[in-house]
């Protein structure tokens, strides 16, 4: 059975969480064959492959999402006719009315019944719709940015849906979004099924990066943010089955129109063999953070925790632990804060690094991320009896809190609070009876709920199940 | 270099996207200018030749010499009257001030080489004086020199500079045809034509140095990138043929009468049709009030729609204020245009009426007057020909224009041929006819342009600019290495 992986900014170019993810599904899954549809946001930058590829990935095939870009031009342009209907269904998409029927502008791209994406967004039908969806909504702000803020939205999404494609047995989307929306048109040119697995929930995670950009402003960021709930919502309506990693999601996939009987949950997994860890004795205490130098990690903050941390206790270091490259604006605001708490013989930034080295001399993990799904340094912390602090984003306090089965193993506080994470530091590191609780229930955990076995084996089962329904 | 930037800023003030359409009307009048500045002062000559030169014969060399000069520069040098404009108001828009007395340089070379070939190839085996052939050849140089240097000339807009260089040098040839009456120069044959020519190429040079100098002094700085606009072929070419074909198709009528019953043979140099080619030049004299009008309607009130709607498009207009701008500007072309036509619909209907008492006073033939009267009909239909091109120019569709023009070329062409041999009293219908449908059509083809004009000012910069055919561009970057 032949798999296609329909993945959006991640393995095998870019490192992460998702990337890693993939990496550890195919390898692990021998008896499956993998293709991937890499989806990737622009075709003038150099692409390095991060990640090894097993044996059992036939193929990559890598999407641009701007590759629009080296479309033939053309002089005379088509003209084109469309059915009544065609034309109700092209005035939903543009209204990004989630209602539309995506199987009918599936059709109608693919077949380039409109031309190219080009051809579409310079032509007399696209113009009278638009004109007609200004007019009734936006008919007081500027037509120009309204006109190419439209366009820009629409052409990527369009390009995409038009791309030669992959044929395999099961299409598995790695995130709603545009990777979401292909795999909903896969499943109907291909006529096989879909299952979509979310980590984080694509479209609360592009709202909140459109709150925050620059790049867009006042009613467009609303525009945009409509944009991806309406991509993202498709795929809840037409995969078979829906699965992410934690209940908290699951839950909200719900809310956005997933229904309640496709969702299953499965978690992350780690290969807990490789974390029984013996620790080192050391002076003082060491605090480490496996993570990305990147915003999203608010890096910022553990580092002005730390601080807190060691104006309190005596002999404390920070390892941090993972690339700096990534943003190199941000690592050096990182460093330049460093510099001016008087820390640089305090924190060591490591760079690309084992983290198994490092797991030994550790006393307690700490992550600030202001997004996360289920970060997979918190199951390997787990999994190597380390305590960990988070904050509370996405699936951190469902791994670290106190459940039916064992107590805490670590501590969640706000985000962006460096006080809330600097006292559950103290209260690990000054707390060794407690530490030590927190130590064993982790491993227990590890072992029991997220060994990458059970990942795994839920996967094989997933995909010969939905194989097998599909086949009735 | 300081203080160069500054000054320049002061005379294009403003310069802008719309500037470029303005751009084009002046290219369009100042090569008509010269024109009918040129024609003037022929039909000047021409009266006191009749005094003074007392072989029929030597009229008609000079007549020829005129004709040839006139018909066969403009041919040379419109095609690239269009682009070089389109390039000096890019140049003015980007700041590249210093590009642009170069390129002016550059683009001289390009003519006077292929006006000396031309020359050489045409009068060398003919059978004239050296002087003789030598000085037509310097006419014919200097009159393509002044058609580019009018183009640039379009820029720095000094107007009154410009009728003062005509005025004075068709004053000075006048003069000086009188004086040479008296006292000839000795030229052992051909003497009369001969002191004629000298005495026109004399005014001419002066006209051109005033030109020149009016040019040169104000942009007395440049890089040496005198090949760059060559690289507008790539992309704009349009602009060329545009140029190319509207010329040719003005002049096509007269060729092809050259080889008809009228047609007269001088020296075995010149063929030609004085009847033909003496009521074309009258009657494209009679045009001269469109283009004032046009001028002045332009420059106020179209101009100022086309600038509101382009600055609401590009800048923050709701599409309600877009559409009610566009109306405006719509309206204002078709008003004033329709009114010009009116106007010279009834000045040239006015001057048929009275051509027979005007010709008699100033004894001209017959079948001239006859041939005036179509062709003033004909001028009349040419001149909203060109303003359709001008139209379209402004509105960046070349397309469009190219095909106007192309039909103008092509209809005159089969039209003429058609009535050629129909007998004299069908002569100037097919120039006439050819002129009318390419009117009839260029009207309709705007209307359709209208026709979904917001759409096609959204849609007309594709979404993605790209770069393909760069022979051009490698040409220019060549020839640069040749810059002095």
């Amino acid at each position: 059975m032949i798999i296609c992986l329909v993945i959006e900014g991640s393995y095998p170019y870019i490192t992460g969480g998702v990337a890693s993810w993939v990496y550890q599904l195919i390898s692990g899954l021998s008896e499956f064959q993998f293709k991937i549809i890499s989806i990737m946001p622009t075709c003038s930058e150099e692409l390095n492959i991060r990640y090894e590829y097993p044996p059992n990935l036939l193929e990559i095939k890598t999407l641009f999402l701007d590759d629009y870009l080296n479309l033939p031009k053309r002089i005379i342009k088509k003209k084109i006719s469309l059915s009544k209907e065609e034309k109700e269904q092209l005035k939903k998409f543009i209204e990004l009315d989630p209602e539309v029927s995506w199987e009918m502008l599936f059709k109608l791209f693919s077949a380039r019944k409109l031309g190219t994406a080009i051809d579409f967004l310079e032509s007399k039908i696209f113009w009278d719709l638009i004109v007609d969806y200004y007019e009734k909504n936006y008919g007081e702000s500027i037509f120009n940015t309204f006109f190419w803020t439209e366009r820009n939205m629409l052409l990527p999404l369009v390009h995409l849906l038009q791309q030669e494609t992959l044929q395999v047995d099961i299409y598995h989307a790695v995130s709603t979004g545009y990777a979401g929306i292909l795999g909903v048109a896969l499943k109907h040119w291909h006529k096989k099924p879909l299952i979509l697995t979310e980590h984080g929930i694509y479209a609360r995670e592009r709202e909140e990066d459109i709150l925050k950009a620059k790049w867009v402003t006042g009613i467009y960021k609303k525009l945009w943010i409509r944009f991806f709930y309406f991509i993202s919502t498709a795929p809840y309506k037409s995969s078979d089955e829906i699965v992410t990693l934690f209940q908290k999601n699951s839950e909200i996939q719900i809310n956005l129109g997933a229904p309640r009987e496709k969702t299953v949950v499965i978690p992350n997994g780690v290969d807990n063999s490789k974390f029984d860890i013996i620790n080192r004795e050391h002076d003082g205490y060491n605090i480490g953070s496996i993570v990305r130098v990147t915003p999203i990690k608010d890096v910022m903050t553990l580092i002005r925790a730390f601080k807190i941390v060691k104006e309190n206790i005596e002999g404390v270091k920070l390892y941090i632990i993972g690339p700096t490259d990534e943003d190199p604006d941000y690592y050096s605001d990182c460093v330049n804060l460093v510099k001016m708490l008087n820390l640089e013989n305090d924190i060591v930034f490591t760079g690309r690094a084992n983290v198994l080295d490092y797991f030994s001399i550790l006393d307690v993990l700490v992550l600030t991320s202001i997004s996360e799904a289920q970060p997979l340094v918190i199951l390997e912390g787990m999994s190597a009896g380390l305590p960990f602090v988070a904050t509370e984003v996405g699936g951190c306090k469902e791994l670290l809190e106190r459940d039916e089965y064992e107590g805490a193993c670590g501590l969640v506080g706000n985000l962006v609070s460096p006080n809330d994470t600097a006292l559950n530091i103290m209260r690990i590191l000054m707390n060794p009876k407690k530490s030590q609780e927190m130590s064993e229930n982790g491993k227990k955990r590890a072992r029991r709920a997220y060994g990458l076995n059970n990942l795994l084996n839920r996967y094989g089962d997933l995909y010969n199940e939905v194989w097998e329904r599909w086949q009735e | 270099m300081a203080g160069i930037g500054f000054e320049l800023k002061k005379l294009f003030k403003k310069e802008s996207f719309s500037e470029k359409a303005k751009a084009y009307l002046y290219s369009a009048l100042v090569s008509a200018g010269p024109w009918i500045a040129a024609v003037l002062t022929v039909n000047v000559l021409i009266l006191i030749m009749d005094y003074i030169i007392k072989r029929p014969v030597e009229k008609e060399l000079f007549m020829g010499t005129i004709v040839y000069c006139f018909i066969f520069s403009q041919i040379l040098t419109a095609p690239w009257q269009f682009l070089i404009n389109r390039y000096i108001s890019d140049c003015l828009y980007l700041l590249h001030y210093d590009r642009i007395r170069p390129s002016f340089l550059g683009l001289n070379k390009i003519v006077i080489v292929l006006g000396l070939i031309v020359c050489i190839v045409f009068y060398y085996p003919k059978n004239l004086p050296v002087y003789y052939k030598f000085l037509s050849t310097y006419l014919f140089l200097i009159i393509t020199m002044i058609w580019i240097v009018m183009v640039y000339l379009s820029a720095v807009k000094n107007y009154s500079l410009i009728a003062k260089a005509y005025i004075l040098g068709g004053f000075i040839s006048v003069i000086l045809t009188i004086y040479f009456y008296h006292k000839p120069i000795p030229f052992p044959e051909l003497q009369s034509a001969s002191n004629l020519l000298s005495a026109y190429l004399i005014g001419m040079t002066i006209t051109y140095i005033m030109l020149a100098y009016t040019f040169l002094s104000t942009f007395y700085f440049g890089s040496r990138v005198e090949f760059d606009f060559i690289k507008y072929l790539d992309n704009l070419s349009s602009l060329f043929f545009i140029g190319l074909f509207y010329t040719l198709g003005l002049w096509i009528d007269d060729i092809i009468m050259w080889f008809s019953i009228i047609s007269v043979t001088v020296y075995d140099t010149y063929l030609y049709a004085p009847i033909y080619d003496n009521a074309v030049f009258f009657a494209y004299l009679t045009i001269i009030p469109t283009m004032v009008l046009f001028l002045v309607s332009v420059e106020t009130e179209f101009y100022d729609t086309y600038k509101i709607y382009y600055n609401l498009v590009n800048g923050s207009g709701t599409l309600n204020e877009i559409e009610e701008a566009r109306k405006e500007m719509q309206e204002t072309i078709i008003r004033k245009t329709s009114q010009s036509f009116i106007i010279q619909a009834l000045i040239s209907t006015t001057i048929v009426f009275l051509s027979r008492s005007i010709f008699n006073y100033f004894n001209i033939s017959i079948l001239i007057r006859d041939i005036f009267r179509i062709c003033t009909f004909g001028a009349l239909f040419n001149i909203y020909v060109l303003i359709v091109i001008l139209i379209f120019l402004y509105f960046e569709a070349r397309g469009r224009a190219l095909v106007v023009a192309i039909v103008f070329f092509v209809s005159n062409v089969v039209l003429t041929w058609f009535f050629v041999n129909k007998g004299l009293e069908y002569f100037g219908y097919g120039f006439l006819g050819g002129c009318l449908l390419t009117f009839i059509l260029g009207l309709l083809m705007l209307n359709r342009f209208f026709h979904n004009f917001n759409y096609r000012t959204f849609n007309f910069h594709p979404i993605i600019a790209k770069k393909n055919n760069l022979f051009f561009e490698k040409l220019s970057l060549y020839l640069n290495k040749f810059s002095a």
